[in-house]
Formats: structure tokens, sequence, C-alpha cells
């Protein structure tokens, strides 16, 4: 912790502060449209945290995340058809079934190098997304399914649920990856066959770390389907892009810069709404911009700012 | 039944077969999985469609557009994609390329609207083949698609550019070591993909709806059919996307229309898994 | 019982034997080296010994354990560990996290209790590996004869029985051998930690060896001690061709 503060003092002193803004805004103001946009912002946080965990730390690329997000709220919409489930029952099932889903797909698509594991989730939430609209009586189809109980009875209490959720995920996600078992994941991208000539078991850390990774996903996917009362075929498959470009644009290998490109892109994505078609124009226009000029991810760069990164040379300091 | 299986199979098999060409293509030769590829479709096919609305003639528009998407994919590989293969990391390549297909596909939602078009059949005239009567859009697209093929295989067999490609795909820095500028193959190569996905694009835009979501389903198959045959493997591909089409009208004709793609899907996970190399492909997994 | 026993090993890739019927026995707290051309087969030979290569036939026995099928990252929670020739460092993290890996595998879990303890195991590492002075740099930028220090701190890290280097003097100049040659040493002669040792440089290697084998081709072709080897002829011969026994001389 001490460490954090010393190297870090200005950007956990910016975070704290947008917390704590977060925490006060619905009693500073009446907004409640900004309140629904600040909601949504940190659903699409734990998201991109979650994916960050895998796809950041492992280098394990993961395009179908939507799969895990898909589980977690398709499991409640289709539940609810026939008894209405409530949120603590619901989040912890979504929880358990994304991660043995999870564990599922990973298995056997985590040991493909490179781009062959991006297209094996692709396909696996390609095929998914086909048979939600194929088998549209049990899903919904393109329409969804609604009569699911809501968050809370009233936008601000359903948003504190929100934050509060958001805070500790992210806040759990963050803490894990800074941990050994951060660090271990770190060195399997970096050189898989040194970590396992070290007596590492790469695949089982992969595999963890996708079930931690689907299991967020799946929670948070239960989650926006009692915040909107509905779960949608639009609301999760093109998650999988989405999402990428989110955690991209913020930054890998950190989940704080994931998380804040998430929040950061949506609210920017609502703020564009009004120029309507224009809106995703913009919005993938800005990520290959990205890719190409700052492929590290903006919020890692502004980390490596405030940090004002030390120059380490062998002669010492 | 059946007849109707192989006709309308052979047909499509041909126009997967030019479509996944040009995907295997560019990864045998330039290492790189162009997410970007679908795209190349769409964009022939409606360049030529504008053309034709512009009231140019169109045999002409057709050509137009090759020339159009050629240059395209020649920019699209001189420009980002060799910068990013430069900077190493792969998974900014596959991000930029398919953002870069879903940026094309918003801009001509914008332009175009949402509405199919379709092209005037470059050929009308029905054939009949045994029992089918087979319209003369489909024949047109068949004869060109296996011409094109035919095409290709004798430029890169008998040519000497087609040399320095099939040099440049075994081996790139060798072929840079024997005085290949491997850069201006990869432009060249990627050229000719756009090429030949183009010509496809053209060639079913008669029959098959011109429409700004049409680039994703081509672009799943195409690379299922790549994967299926082996990454790198122009007979693979070839032999795949023949297999493909006929599973294809196999599940349209006994399931339905929509599970064929998951059925590609499905082949294309399944290969992943068990083998990644494809039934003939290079082992660089 | 010997350390490691290595029984018959044999590799084909298509027509090329890598690894022609192998044996050899390395003792416990012995230095031994393994001599060879470049494409003797020597680096394969680690590769089927640590699990990196299945063999078509043969064993690989430590402390009677046979180790073949076995996964790398099995065989080196057991105490089997190897370097690699081109050096694998951890790149974007810092010299201290780089050595902190090894010591969360199963093997140094069971060793080292809490994180004060896996701190401590690793200042006293980096201090045998003379990399005290930069434990918090980011390896990306060290220099060669560091990455290579590195190579050979990680895989005591482990705290492994037997460690087998893979030409851990490689592109360094003398001056910057010394120090690495020095490392072996003491983790030999203080740890007690057996060594084998793959390399080129000829000098330094017959210094710091006792007993050696000779491959080429894939097959042994000699075993004895450092001075036994280098009168050997057909070790003359592997280097310097056919009649090459004449040049050297008696």
């Amino acid at each position: 912790m001490r460490a954090l503060w010393k190297k870090n003092g200005i950007t956990v002193l910016l975070l704290l502060a947008g917390v704590v803004f977060l925490l006060l805004f619905p009693v500073l103001g009446d907004d409640l449209y900004l309140l629904t946009v600040f909601s949504i912002a940190l659903m699409y946080s734990v998201y991109a945290a979650s994916w960050d965990l895998l796809s950041g730390y492992t280098g394990k690329e993961n395009f179908g995340h939507a799969a895990l997000v898909a589980i977690g709220a398709y499991s409640l919409g289709i539940i609810s058809q026939s008894t209405p489930l409530q949120p603590i029952l619901s989040i912890p099932l979504a929880g358990i079934l994304s991660i043995v889903w999870g564990i599922l797909i990973g298995i056997p698509t985590l040991r493909l190098k490179g781009p062959y594991f991006a297209l094996a989730t692709l396909a696996v939430a390609s095929i998914m997304e086909k048979l939600t609209l194929s088998f549209s009586e049990v899903t919904g189809g393109e329409e969804g399914l609604y009569g699911i109980p809501f968050l809370a009875q009233d936008f601000v209490p359903s948003y504190y649920f929100v934050l509060l959720f958001a805070i500790l995920s992210i806040g759990f996600l963050f803490f894990l990856g800074r941990s050994n078992f951060g660090l271990t994941l770190k060195s399997i991208r970096s050189d898989e066959d040194a970590a396992r000539a070290v007596g590492i078991s790469t695949t089982r850390y992969k595999v963890t770390a996708f079930a931690i990774s689907a299991g967020f996903a799946g929670m948070t996917g239960a989650i926006s389907g009692h915040y909107y009362g509905f779960v949608g075929f639009d609301m999760v498959f093109p998650l999988s892009l989405n999402i990428i470009i989110l955690s991209v644009v913020g930054g890998l290998g950190g989940i704080l810069p994931a998380a804040l490109g998430a929040f950061f892109l949506t609210y920017l994505t609502e703020l564009l709404r009004e120029f309507g078609e224009f809106n995703q124009l913009i919005y993938t226009g800005i990520l290959m911009v990205v890719v190409l000029v700052l492929p590290h991810g903006v919020f890692n760069l502004l980390g490596d700012f405030l940090r004002r990164g030390r120059k380490h040379g062998v002669t010492g300091r | 039944m059946i007849q109707s299986l192989l006709v309308n199979g052979t047909i499509n098999s041909s126009i997967y077969a030019l479509i996944a060409l040009g995907f295997s293509l560019t990864f045998g030769v330039a290492g790189i999985v162009n997410l970007y590829h679908g795209a190349y479709y769409m964009v022939a096919a409606y360049l030529a469609f504008t053309f034709v609305r512009i009231n140019i003639p169109l045999w002409l528009a057709a050509l137009l557009s090759l020339v159009g998407v050629s240059f395209l994919g020649a920019m699209m590989m001189k420009y980002p994609i060799l910068y990013l293969k430069k900077k190493g990391e792969n998974i900014y390549m596959l991000i930029f390329t398919l953002g870069a297909a879903y940026m094309t596909q918003f801009l001509f939602k914008l332009f175009f609207g949402a509405r199919m078009y379709a092209l005037p059949p470059f050929f009308n005239q029905s054939i009949q083949v045994g029992s089918e009567t087979v319209p003369g859009p489909r024949v047109f697209a068949f004869l060109v698609a296996v011409a094109s093929i035919v095409g290709v295989l004798l430029f890169i067999n008998k040519t000497s550019i087609g040399k320095k490609i099939t040099a440049t795909s075994q081996d790139s820095y060798a072929a840079e070591l024997v005085g290949i500028n491997t850069q201006g193959i990869f432009i060249i190569t990627s050229a000719i993909s756009a090429l030949l996905a183009g010509i496809a694009g053209i060639v079913i835009s008669p029959y098959l709806s011109i429409s700004p979501t049409m680039w994703l389903p081509t672009l799943i198959k195409a690379f299922a059919i790549v994967i299926f045959g082996g990454l790198g493997s122009i007979t693979g591909s070839i032999i795949a996307a023949f297999l493909m089409g006929y599973l294809e009208s196999f599940i349209a004709l006994t399931w339905t229309s929509s599970m064929t793609e998951v059925a590609f899907l499905a082949v294309v996970f399944l290969f992943l898994i068990v083998k990644p190399s494809g039934i003939l492909g290079k082992k660089t997994v | 019982m010997a350390l490691l026993a290595v029984e018959n090993l044999h590799k084909q890739f298509g027509g090329l034997t890598a690894c022609d019927h192998v044996s050899f026995s390395v003792e416990r707290g012995e230095r031994f080296g393994i001599l060879g051309p470049n494409g003797a087969g020597k680096t394969t030979l680690f590769n089927l010994i640590t699990g990196f290569i299945r063999p078509d036939s043969g064993s690989v026995q430590l402390q009677g354990k046979p180790l073949t099928g076995m996964k790398p990252e099995h065989i080196s929670s057991l105490g089997l560990v190897r370097t690699f020739q081109i050096v694998k460092p951890f790149k974007g993290l810092s010299v201290f996290e780089n050595l902190k890996v090894p010591t969360l595998s199963p093997r140094m879990r069971k060793r080292l209790k809490g994180e004060r303890e896996r701190e401590k195991w690793i200042e006293t590492i980096a201090d045998l590996s003379d990399l005290k002075a930069i434990l918090q740099e980011k390896v990306d930028e060290l220099p060669h004869g560091y990455l290579k220090k590195l190579e050979v701190a990680k895989a005591l890290c482990i705290q492994p029985e037997i460690v087998l280097l893979d030409e851990p003097f490689a592109g360094l100049t003398s001056s910057e051998i010394q120090p690495i040659s020095t490392v072996i040493q003491r983790a030999n002669e203080k740890n007690g930690t057996t060594i084998v040792l793959i390399e080129h440089r000829l000098k330094e290697f017959m210094q710091l060896v006792h007993r050696i084998i000779a491959i080429d081709y894939g097959q042994k072709i000699a075993e004895g001690t450092p001075g036994e080897i280098v009168k050997n002829p057909l070790v003359v011969e592997s280097y310097l061709g056919k009649g090459g026994a004449d040049l050297v001389g008696p």
C-alpha cells in the first residue's frame, strides 16, 4: 500500500477524488440522465476490467467476451420468465454459471497461440450469437426478454448499487492484478516457455484468469439485466468488440486504465449520441487512431506521465 | 434434391473459394490475418453500384470498381497494416482491421442507408443443368469465379512476380536476402487479394443483396474455410471452400439456412482446437 | 545412485537424427560439461531432458524417478531446471520481479513461507549472482551481460538440485564471463547445486567442469576429464574435420 502511495501519489488522489465525486453526485445534482449514463459507464468499466485481467495480463486476447456476459444476462432473463429472480440470487448464480462456462471454453482454447485464440473465442461468441437468434422462443431473439426485477425502486438506489458493485469488483481485480497471481500472469504474457521452465503451471493460471474474468463479466451481465429490467440481443453481443475498443484505448495490463478508458469513452459516446449515426463512426475512428498512435493506451500513458517515469540506468540513479 | 444441392453447392463453393483464396494469400505471403478482407467484397459491390447509378455502363463500372478496390487493398497494406506489422503486436492488427471493417460499414450506412441494393445482371440467360434451371447471373458468377481462380494460379506459377510471391511466402527473410522487395510483394499480394474479393462481390451482386453488413458473414466464411483448409495453403483453401460450400447447401436443405453460419463457425472452432493447421496448412501454430 | 541418468535417449526429426541413443549420468555435486560443434544436438538434448520435446525412445531419471512424458513445469518443480541459450527474461518486469516468478512455483511455495522469506531468498540469490545493485531496474534496458546473469539467477531461484546451463557465456567478452563463471562455481560449491553445462568458450569451460561428454551429429563420441577430452582425436575431428587430429598433434 505504501509503495502504491509513494510512486503514484497523484494518481491515487485523482482516483479518490473521482470516486468521491461519483458517490456524492446524486446528492449534488438532480440530473437523472447523467445518473443513467454513469451507471452504464460503470458497468462497462467492470466489463473492461474483467477483460483486462485475462487479455491484458496474460496476453491472450479474448475476442468473444460477450459470450461470458451472455451467460449471466440470459440465465437471469430466461429463469425470470417463469420465476423472477432477485439480484441476491441472480448475481451469484450468474457468477457461478459464467465461471463454469469460462473454464469450459478456456481449457481447449487457451493453449492456442497468437491470433488463433482470438479467432477461437470470436467463433464461440458468434456461435452463441447465432443460436440466440435461432432459438428466439427461449431467448427472445432480437427483442429480448422482459420481466426482470429492477435493482431498486428508484434510479438513485440503483445507481448506488451499480457503483458499489463496480468499486468492489474493480478494486478486487486491481489488487488481484498487483498480487503475485497477477505477476505470474504477466510473466506468462512475457514468455510462457520461460515461465514453465521455472516451474509455473501456465495452463492452470490462464484458465483461472479466464474463469475470474468470466465470473465478473457474467455477474455484470446479470446486473445490467436488473438495471434495465430486460435482457436483449443488442445489449449483449456487440460487447465483444466494444469492450476491446474501450480497454485498448484505456490501456492494457493494469485493470484501472482499462476501466477508466471504458468509463470515459462510454460517457463520450453518450455525449455524441446526438450526432446519431456519426457516433459509431467516431467511436471506431478513435479506436483506430489509438491503435496506430498510442497502442499503450491513453490512461497508461497518463499514468506514466503522472508518475514522472523515472529513467532507469544500470549505473544507478 | 441432390441435383439442386450439387449445382448450388458448386456455384457457391466457387465464390467462397475466390474469397478464401485472397484471405489465404495475404496470410501465406505476409503472415497477416486481415479481418478487413470481407470489406473489399463490400466496397467493390458498392462502388459498382454507384458507378451504375451515375449511368456508367455495367462492364466499365465493374472494371473501375475492381481497379478501385485493388488500389484500396494496396493502400491498406502499404500504410496501416505494414506499419502495425513492424510494431510487432499481432493483436493490434486484428483490432485495427476489424475496426476498419466496422468503420467502412458505418460509413456506407451513412451514405447509402440501410436499404439493400442490387446490380443489374451481367448475363441473363438461364442455363439448363440436368433437371435444374440455373439463372444466368449465377452461371456468370460461377464462370467468372473459376476463371479468376485459374487466372491467379497461373499468375502465381508462371509469371516472375508470381514466383517472387511464392518465394516470399516460403521465407520472407530469405526472399529479402536474394533481393526481392518483400514490402512491394506484400502490397501486390494485398491488391490481388482485394481484387479477388472484389470480383466475388461484384459478380454476386446481381442476385445477392448489397448491404452495409454484407462483409461480416463473408469474412466469417472466408476465415472458416481458410482455417479448415489450412492457413497459408492455397490448395487447402480451394478444397475446403468446396467442402464447406456443399456442407452449407446440405444444411440449408435439411435444417435451416440460419444454421449454416453456425455450421461454419463450429467447423472453425473444432479445427482451431483439434488441428489448427487445418487439412493442408503450414505448421505455424 | 546418479542424480541424473540419461539412458538411450533418442529423437528423430524426419530423416535427421538429432539425438542418437545418448546415455550418460551425472553425479550429485558434479560440474558436468557437454561439448560439441554447432548443430551437434546439445540443445535438443536439453529440450528432451526437460520435457520441452518428447523423445522417441529412451529414458531420463532424476534420482531414480523417471521424467519421460512429464511437462516442463513439473520437471522444474522436481528440481531439474534449465536456462536458455538465447536469454528469455520476463520483459516489462523488473529484475526483482523476474526473480520472484520462480519463487511462486509449487516447489518454492513449499519452502518459502510468506512474502518476507521470499524477499530474503530473492536477495540471497541476487547477491550470489551479482544482481543486487540492479534489482529494481526493468530488464528491458539491461545490457546482455546482466541478462545472462539473470538467466542463471532465475534458475537458481527455484533452488534446483541440478541446473542445465545452455551456453551461459555466449555473446560475452572474457571479462564478462568471469563473474558468471564465479556465480556458477559459487552455486555449486556453496549450495551443492549440480551443474550441467553446454559451452563453446573452451578455456572457461575446461576450467569449470569436472567431467565432460562430447557430442557430434547427435551421438556421444567421447567421455572423460577435460585433460582426456582435449586429447581425444574424435573430439578434435568433430571440430576441425577429418585429419584435424593430425593438425593438433599428440
